[in-house]
C-alpha cells in the first residue's frame, strides 16, 4: 500500500498542475452587439439587472450553457448574457461613446473593424441613390422585447416540450 | 487508505476534465462552450463550426458591427424590388413570432438585433440577410396552415443567419481585398483612397450575397441545415417541428412549374422532406389550442 502512496502523489500533483493550466478562463470579454442587458437568471426573461453596450470589457465570472455570468468592472453590477453577445477580442468603442477613451493598440483589434461601417454606408447610398434605406429604417425601429414576446408564447400557450429555457 | 486514493484520483480527474471543459470557452468562442456545457449537442457545435469553416478563416472577422452594415444594404436591396405588405397587425405579429424563434436559436445577439417584413407578393419566397432582416412573402405565408407552421419558416430564415450563410456567400477575394486596405484599424473615418479601397469590397461583397439570394439559391446542404437548425429552434421554443413538413406539403402544391422564388433557388419541398423526416419522428401531428388558432387566422385573413 505504502508503496503506491508516493506514485500516486505525483501523479496528483501533475493531474492538478494540468488541470490548473486548463482552467484559465478568459478573463476578459468584450460586449460585440450595440447594446445588450445582464440579467438576473440565465434566460432571456430573467430581470434586468444592468444595459451593456458595444466594446464594453466585461469581467466573466461563470457560464452554464450558452450562458454567461459577467460583472462590469469595479463590481459595479453582475449578470447573465449570451456568450453569442460577447468576443475574446478587444473592439474600438465607438466615437463619442460613453466607453470612448481607449488604451486599445491597434494590434489588437479585429481587422475587420477597419470596413463596413456607416462611413461605408454613406457611400454606397450616395452612389446608388435608386437604392432607399427609408423602409430598413422603419423595420429596424420595430421593437420587440423578450418580455414581449414570452407573454406571446405564453398567450400562445406554447409551453417547450423538454421543460427547457425558451 | 486505497479507497480514499482512488477517490482522490478521480476527483483530480474530474476536474481536469472540467478543465479541458473551460479550456474551450477560453479557446472557442459559442458553439463549442454551448456543446461542452451541453446547451446544444457536440453535432450542433459540428455543423456550426462547419458552416464558419466553409466560408473560410476570415468569415469570422468580420464583427456583428460588419454584418448589420452588410444586412441593411442586402436589406435595402430587397426592398427595392419587392413591396412591404402595409399591415400594423400582421407585422407586429411576425416579429413577435419571429423575436420568440431568434432567441431560442443559437445566435439571439446580433448587432441590432433581429426584424422581420412581410413582402407584398404571391411569389413564394422569404430572405434573410447577415445581421439578422428578415423577409417573408405573403405567398410564402400562404403555404403555412397553422402559426407553427409559420414558426418553422421563420426559424428556417434565423438558421440561415445562425449558419453565416449570407456571409459565406462572399467571395474570398473580396477579404484578401480588405485586408489590404492600409491599416487604419483605429480610424473610424477612412481616408479617401482607403474608403474608395473599402466601399469596392463592400459593393463586391453585396453584389455576391444579392446574387445567391436572389438568383442562385444556396447550395442544398445548407437549405437543409437551416431546416435542422428550425426543427431544433422549434423543439426548444415548443413548436411542433411536424409543422415545417405540413408547410414544404403545401408548397409542394403551391410551386407550379417554373416558379420563381423558392422553385428558382431552393431544393423541392419533396427533397426537404426526405431530409427532414427522421428528425420528425416521435412528433404528432400538428394540433394547435383554440387561442393560437384565432390569432394565427385572424391575421391570415387579411392575406
Amino acid at each position: 500500500m505504502k508503496r503506491l502512496f508516493i506514485p500516486t502523489l505525483i501523479l496528483l500533483f501533475i493531474i492538478s498542475l494540468a488541470a490548473t493550466a486548463f482552467t484559465a478562463l478568459p478573463k476578459e470579454m468584450s460586449v460585440q452587439v450595440d447594446e445588450t442587458k445582464l440579467r438576473a437568471t440565465p434566460a432571456y426573461y430573467g430581470a434586468v439587472v444592468a444595459t451593456v453596450n458595444y466594446a464594453e470589457r466585461l469581467i466573466i465570472i461563470d457560464t452554464k450553457g450558452p450562458w454567461v455570468k459577467a460583472s462590469l468592472p469595479h463590481g459595479r453590477a453582475a449578470g447573465w448574457l449570451h456568450i453569442s453577445a460577447l468576443t475574446g477580442k478587444r473592439l474600438a468603442p465607438k466615437a463619442g461613446s460613453k466607453n470612448a477613451p481607449t488604451s486599445v493598440s491597434s494590434g489588437e483589434l479585429s481587422a475587420a473593424e477597419k470596413g463596413f461601417t456607416e462611413q461605408i454606408e454613406a457611400d454606397y447610398r450616395e452612389k446608388n441613390r435608386d437604392v432607399s434605406f427609408s423602409w430598413v429604417d422603419k423595420m429596424e425601429r420595430i421593437n420587440v422585447t423578450p418580455e414581449q414576446s414570452a407573454a406571446f408564447l405564453r398567450e400562445g400557450q406554447v409551453t417547450p416540450e423538454l421543460g427547457g429555457e425558451p | 487508505m486505497k479507497r480514499l486514493l482512488i477517490i482522490a484520483i478521480m476527483l483530480s480527474f474530474g476536474s481536469f476534465l472540467a478543465g479541458c471543459q473551460t479550456l474551450e470557452v477560453a479557446t472557442n468562442m459559442g458553439a463549442d462552450i454551448a456543446a461542452a456545457t451541453g446547451a446544444i449537442s457536440m453535432q450542433q457545435a459540428e455543423s456550426i463550426k462547419r458552416g464558419t469553416q466553409a466560408a473560410g478563416q476570415a468569415f469570422e472577422e468580420f464583427t456583428p458591427e460588419n454584418k448589420y452594415y452588410i444586412g441593411r444594404t442586402i436589406a435595402a436591396n430587397i426592398l427595392n424590388k419587392y413591396n412591404v405588405y402595409q399591415n400594423q397587425e400582421a407585422t407586429r405579429y411576425v416579429n413577435l413570432l419571429g423575436q420568440a424563434v431568434a432567441l431560442a436559436s443559437d445566435k439571439p445577439e446580433t448587432f441590432k438585433g433581429y426584424h422581420f417584413l412581410i413582402m407584398d407578393t404571391d411569389e413564394i419566397n422569404a430572405f434573410a440577410t447577415p445581421g439578422g432582416f428578415i423577409f417573408i412573402s405573403r405567398g410564402l405565408m400562404r403555404c403555412c396552415t397553422s402559426e407553427d407552421s409559420l414558426a418553422a419558416v421563420l426559424a428556417h430564415e434565423v438558421g440561415h443567419v445562425q449558419l453565416g450563410h449570407g456571409m459565406a456567400a462572399i467571395q474570398g477575394s473580396r477579404y484578401t481585398a480588405l485586408g489590404k486596405v492600409a491599416g487604419v484599424e483605429l480610424a473610424k473615418n477612412l481616408g479617401n483612397e482607403q474608403l474608395a479601397q473599402a466601399a469596392e469590397v463592400f459593393d463586391g461583397a453585396i453584389g455576391d450575397i444579392m446574387k445567391k439570394m436572389i438568383d442562385n439559391g444556396y447550395q442544398s446542404t445548407q437549405e437543409y441545415d437551416a431546416d435542422k437548425a428550425a426543427i431544433t429552434i422549434m423543439k426548444r421554443v415548443g413548436y411542433n417541428p411536424r409543422a415545417l413538413a405540413n408547410m414544404l406539403e403545401q408548397m409542394q402544391k403551391g410551386l407550379g412549374p417554373g416558379a420563381g422564388g423558392f422553385g428558382k433557388t431552393h431544393p423541392t419541398p419533396e427533397s426537404r422532406l426526405r431530409n427532414i423526416g427522421s428528425l420528425l419522428q416521435g412528433s404528432g401531428a400538428v394540433q394547435t389550442p383554440e387561442t393560437r388558432k384565432v390569432r394565427f387566422n385572424k391575421v391570415m385573413a387579411g392575406l
